[in-house]
């Protein structure tokens, strides 16, 4: 077992499975945030119009920000909310400078190294006026570490015409429960564009991302590719209040069961004139064991608006999978191919290893019970 | 009109041999969901030829090829389905297109998320029919992708999730690409003109005359195809070798392909049952006799 502090070849080729390159140089990675356990290791910027620092530090230099912090999610919001503010880890303040643009990523890995570690993070993320932020964030436990728990709480502040693109991707182990408390709160055409992605088995994860719409003509996207092996639980969803004239709110989520169970939720509730929303959520269910529940809900409280949802949850349609197979491919290559294309939603920036990761969860799946639903 | 066909009597090839006798259906009784759909059915495309199989709505034709293709939802409960000597019985889909089958969809499903060029980069990828080689270097296969795409106009169909959408003249074109793609040695063509118009009607067409060699000696050609047509609009493009009324679940009449599609345009799918009986079946018969 590494000592906390040091960051071995072995702790650096699992943040590689959640986009996190230590090694990366300045030219691909704008900055690098690592948390190890309950403590903060490493926060640097590399480039110009950026800061990262731990969130201690941050609240120490900026008087401004003990005003800001908790008033997106609320510190009493829930009991693990409750729990991080009581005993607070660190967390990163990332911050893109008024009309600063970003064009790498900056990274943050949040890693969980001990068993039955309960780690606590208060992440605060910051695009000013006129910016552009992109970040990769990577949660994930050590192969040791089965058992263990994430609390994360993660408030975005998209300023006018900023834009912050967010690319969450978890790997867990299969007894770490996870409890991110996440909302964004964005000003008028600025744009809120949240990636998460879980592939890998793990307890349960529970979380519910709202961003608040609350300046004319703002966006918020909520994507999100999942995967539920035997023994996980997902209870996912993302909502987005358009509180402003001209909001748009997109929600796309795709879900696949290989045994486990997945709540998807979405929600967009449109409260001004010309608010727009798309909420889609598709499963596919792979195994006889696994389940999706798929709770998809709209609200209008304007005669202007525009609100539309799809969702579609079943098993791989036999007749797809018939069709590649007279293009030469084998039954298995053409349920590859198909989950491959089901979970891809045109992520950028994702680590190759998590095509890998999609292959060996085809291969976890239970296609006899396919096979004999004809 | 069929006794007068010249594809009837044209001795010159002589009797195929049994090993290369292309594609015989022997008597094959096909069934959907337990309701038998063809009953005892039997047809011979030799080598290298063409033929066309004309048939009134519900008859059968699309429950032919897709039997032909190894549909799992297609038994075959009788007879057998021969190509080039080897019973195809017992063969998944895969196999029969690793053995040179190759199948152009007449309402083929969207499948969501995968676009059409990497469908034909997976073709390509597994040598068009999943035979045995290393295969072609990335370059190649673009170029081989991009040069039939602008043959057949779909270039703007590649980065589109394939069938999502496509009209009728564009997923046919998308059908004859993918086909033509897969080097395949018999072609099933499931009405390759339904829901085109003239100008997509001409370049399908084209396509089709050129993947069956039908501009080659006919000595000289390796295809076999089997074209099911309900309009007969693939005749002005492709000069097919036989053509057959499948009525009541099996053959009712062969004959030269023109011929037939003319009375049947003229007398209607009736008068076909008074033809003299399809002499490719008695062929088999006599065969099976002896």
């Amino acid at each position: 077992m590494p000592q906390p502090g040091a960051i071995t070849p072995e702790i650096q080729d699992r943040m590689l499975e959640v986009g996190v390159d230590l090694s990366a140089h300045p030219q691909q990675r704008a900055g690098t945030y690592v948390h190890l356990n309950d403590r903060p290791l490493e926060a640097r910027a590399e480039v110009d119009g950026l800061e990262v620092m731990d969130i201690k530090q941050a609240l120490d230099r900026y008087e401004w920000l003990r005003d800001l912090y908790g008033t997106a999610v609320p510190r009493d919001r829930d009991e693990f909310t409750r729990a991080a503010e009581e005993e607070l880890h660190g967390g990163y303040f990332i911050r893109a400078l008024p009309g600063a643009q970003i064009t790498v990523p900056v990274q943050a890995c949040l890693y969980l190294l001990t068993e039955g570690m309960v780690q606590r993070v208060h992440n605060v993320i910051i695009a000013e006026e006129g910016s552009f932020l992109p970040i990769i964030t990577g949660c994930t436990a050590h192969f040791g570490a089965r058992r263990g728990m994430h609390i994360g709480i993660s408030e975005f502040f998209v300023r006018r015409s900023a834009t912050v693109k967010f690319i969450m991707i978890h790997a867990w182990n299969e007894e770490i429960s996870v409890r991110p408390r996440s909302a964004a709160i964005v000003e008028g055409h600025g744009a809120f564009l949240s990636d998460y992605v879980c592939l890998e088995r793990v307890r349960d994860v529970q979380m519910y991302p709202v961003a608040r719409l609350v300046g004319e003509a703002a966006t918020a996207r909520y994507r999100s590719v999942v995967a539920a092996p035997a023994e996980s639980n997902l209870d996912l969803g993302s909502g987005v209040r358009i509180e402003a004239p001209g909001g748009r709110a997109e929600i796309l989520s795709r879900n696949v069961s290989t045994g486990g169970k997945i709540i998807a939720r979405g929600r967009v509730e449109a409260l001004a004139a010309g608010a727009r929303g798309h909420l889609e959520c598709r499963g596919l269910l792979m195994s006889e064991q696994g389940q999706i529940v798929a709770i998809p809900e709209l609200t209008a409280a304007h005669p202007d608006v525009e609100l539309s949802h799809e969702a579609a949850v079943g098993k791989i349609a036999e007749e797809e999978i018939h069709y590649l197979m007279a293009r030469g491919l084998s039954r298995d290559a053409a349920i590859a191919a198909i989950v491959h294309g089901f979970l891809d939603l045109g992520i950028e920036g994702l680590p190759p290893v998590l095509q890998k990761r999609i292959d060996s969860l085809i291969a976890l799946s239970d296609t006899e019970a396919m096979e004999g639903k004809q | 009109m069929a006794s007068q066909n010249p594809w009837m009597q044209k001795p010159a090839r002589g009797e195929p041999q049994p090993s290369d006798d292309g594609l015989v259906v022997d008597s094959a009784t096909l069934a959907v969901a337990d309701r038998v759909v063809l009953r005892e059915l039997s047809l011979h495309v030799p080598l290298g030829e063409t033929h066309v199989i004309f048939g009134p709505n519900g008859a059968g034709k699309t429950t032919l090829l897709a039997g032909l293709m190894g549909m799992p939802h297609v038994k075959i409960v009788w007879g057998d389905i021969r190509w080039r000597g080897a019973s195809l019985l017992g063969f998944d889909i895969t196999e029969r297109v690793r053995r040179g089958l190759a199948m152009a969809f007449q309402r083929p499903p969207a499948v969501s998320g995968i676009t059409l060029r990497r469908l034909t980069e997976l073709i390509l990828s597994n040598n068009g029919n999943g035979n045995a080689g290393a295969p072609p270097p990335p370059e190649e296969v673009q170029q081989r992708i991009f040069t039939l795409a602008e043959r057949l106009d779909v270039l703007d169909l590649l980065d589109r999730d394939v069938n999502a959408g496509f009209s009728g003249g564009e997923t046919k074109r998308s059908e004859i690409f993918q086909v033509a793609l897969q080097n395949p040695q018999l072609v099933l063509l499931d009405e390759p003109e339904s829901g085109v118009d003239v100008v997509n009607m001409d370049r399908i067409g084209r396509m089709i005359r050129s993947l069956l060699q039908r501009d080659e000696r006919p000595g000289n050609r390796t295809v076999t195809g089997l074209i099911i047509t309900h309009s007969g609009y693939i005749l002005n493009y492709v000069n097919a070798d036989c053509g057959h009324v499948l009525a009541d679940g099996r053959i009712i009449c062969s004959g030269n392909a023109r011929d037939v599609f003319e009375h049947i345009h003229e007398h209607g799918f009736e008068a076909c049952a008074q033809c003299p009986p399809c002499q490719v079946a008695e062929r088999l018969r006599r065969r099976r006799e002896s």
